[in-house]
């Protein structure tokens, strides 16, 4: 069943169409959600708001193309406010290395988890329109325009974000850059003395 | 670092993510719970709002009526003492006098004399009346009572009415009977 049907039914207040809708849009609804609060418990909470938003007000919509900016305008929302509300946007910088030293393999993915690391480092230091508009267009594939519909701005609004926020990365980037020899050396002083992860 | 090696690497680690999150088996049924704790608690708030409308339209309703009934006794109650000519009223003697309207005194005596009045002012009118003793301020207050009071009087020409509307509105004393 396609979108559209699967919305129209939802309308008519058909929950198992709405819990199609829900396995579609699921996974990356939470990790978009992931992005902007940085913590899985708020996360959660946040797809679980949107959904239950989502399905109190899906009679709302006119035109059924335009769920995902509606949707997604729902979840952008709600994530800021309890991004705001538990004042988690301090501790994201801490949340993120755990994250990263997880799922970091220290031989052959050493330099994706290391730039993946800078990433959302630097990701934690914009501000959280900046943030979202990065979240939306790298991650979400959203245009400029379907951006700008789910923040309610105007197109050049997200396009002057979106230049800040690669502005500010670029920078960031800069410096870590700089420790990046650092870094080589220390790793390779690990190998040497066959100290390195997988041993 | 070129802008196209930048996007790349951002596109990256936020796919990376994707793989430290995954959604939880029970989330659908904690919002299918949310949404009847929703329902319930919109209808809950739905039928107190009900209730609120419903008690402050009574109370407008009473709060209306009672003044325009108010309204309506004190302006029929003026357009009667218009088409007063004369009025009768005890003079320090207790007799009934009838006197002309124009003249009226603007103060009242009080008096507990009904009988004396009743009598005098039957002979002076010619029909039997009967004044009331005591006048509680209610029965003052209501439109119909004082239509009432003023054609069991059955006074076309005169009324005591003057010497009342001037005790209830100008000196708010006990009227004359």
């Amino acid at each position: 069943m396609g979108n559209t049907d699967l919305i129209k039914r939802c309308q008519l207040g058909d929950v198992n169409s709405f819990s199609e809708l829900y396995q579609l849009h699921k996974k990356k609804a939470l990790v978009t959600a992931y992005l902007i609060s940085n913590q899985k418990g708020i996360a959660e909470d946040i797809v679980q708001e949107s959904f239950i938003e989502c399905f109190q007000k899906i009679k709302t919509i006119r035109n059924p193309e335009a769920f995902e900016a509606w949707f997604y305008k729902i979840l952008v929302r709600t994530g800021w406010r309890m991004v705001k509300k538990y004042n988690y946007f301090l501790l994201m910088s801490d949340q993120n290395m755990e994250g990263l030293s997880t799922t970091m393999d220290f031989n052959s993915e050493l330099d994706t988890s290391e730039t993946n690391m800078m990433v959302h480092e630097a990701l934690a230091q914009l501000s959280l329109p900046l943030k979202t508009v990065v979240i939306l267009y790298y991650f979400n594939d959203m245009t400029i325009e379907k951006i700008s519909k789910v923040l309610g701005c105007f197109p050049g609004t997200v396009k002057s974000r979106l230049y800040n926020a690669r502005i500010q990365l670029h920078e960031v980037f800069k410096k870590n850059e700089l420790n990046v020899s650092t870094v080589d050396i220390f790793f390779g002083k690990r190998k040497e003395y066959g100290l390195d992860g997988n041993a | 670092m070129e802008m196209h090696e930048l996007d790349n690497k951002i596109k990256r680690a936020l796919l990376c993510k994707t793989n430290e999150i995954e959604p939880s088996e029970e989330a659908f049924r904690l919002i299918l719970a949310g949404l009847e704790k929703e329902q319930a608690r919109k209808t809950f708030k739905t039928s107190y709002k009900h209730y609120i409308i419903a008690f402050i339209c009574a109370l407008s309703v009473i709060f209306g009526t009672t003044l325009i009934l108010t309204v309506d006794g004190k302006s029929s109650t003026m357009e009667l003492i218009n088409t007063v000519k004369t009025v009768i009223i005890l003079d320090k003697s207790n007799k009934v006098i009838e006197k002309n309207a124009d003249g009226v005194i603007n103060h009242a005596d009080i008096s507990d004399n009904t009988q004396l009045a009743n009598s005098d002012t039957s002979k002076t009118v010619g029909v039997s009346v009967l004044l009331l003793q005591t006048f509680a301020r209610w029965f003052l207050f209501n439109q119909v009572n004082v239509e009432l009071y003023l054609r069991l009087l059955n006074i076309e020409r005169m009324t005591l009415a003057q010497t009342w509307y001037n005790n209830k509105f100008w000196h708010r004393q006990v009227p004359l009977y």
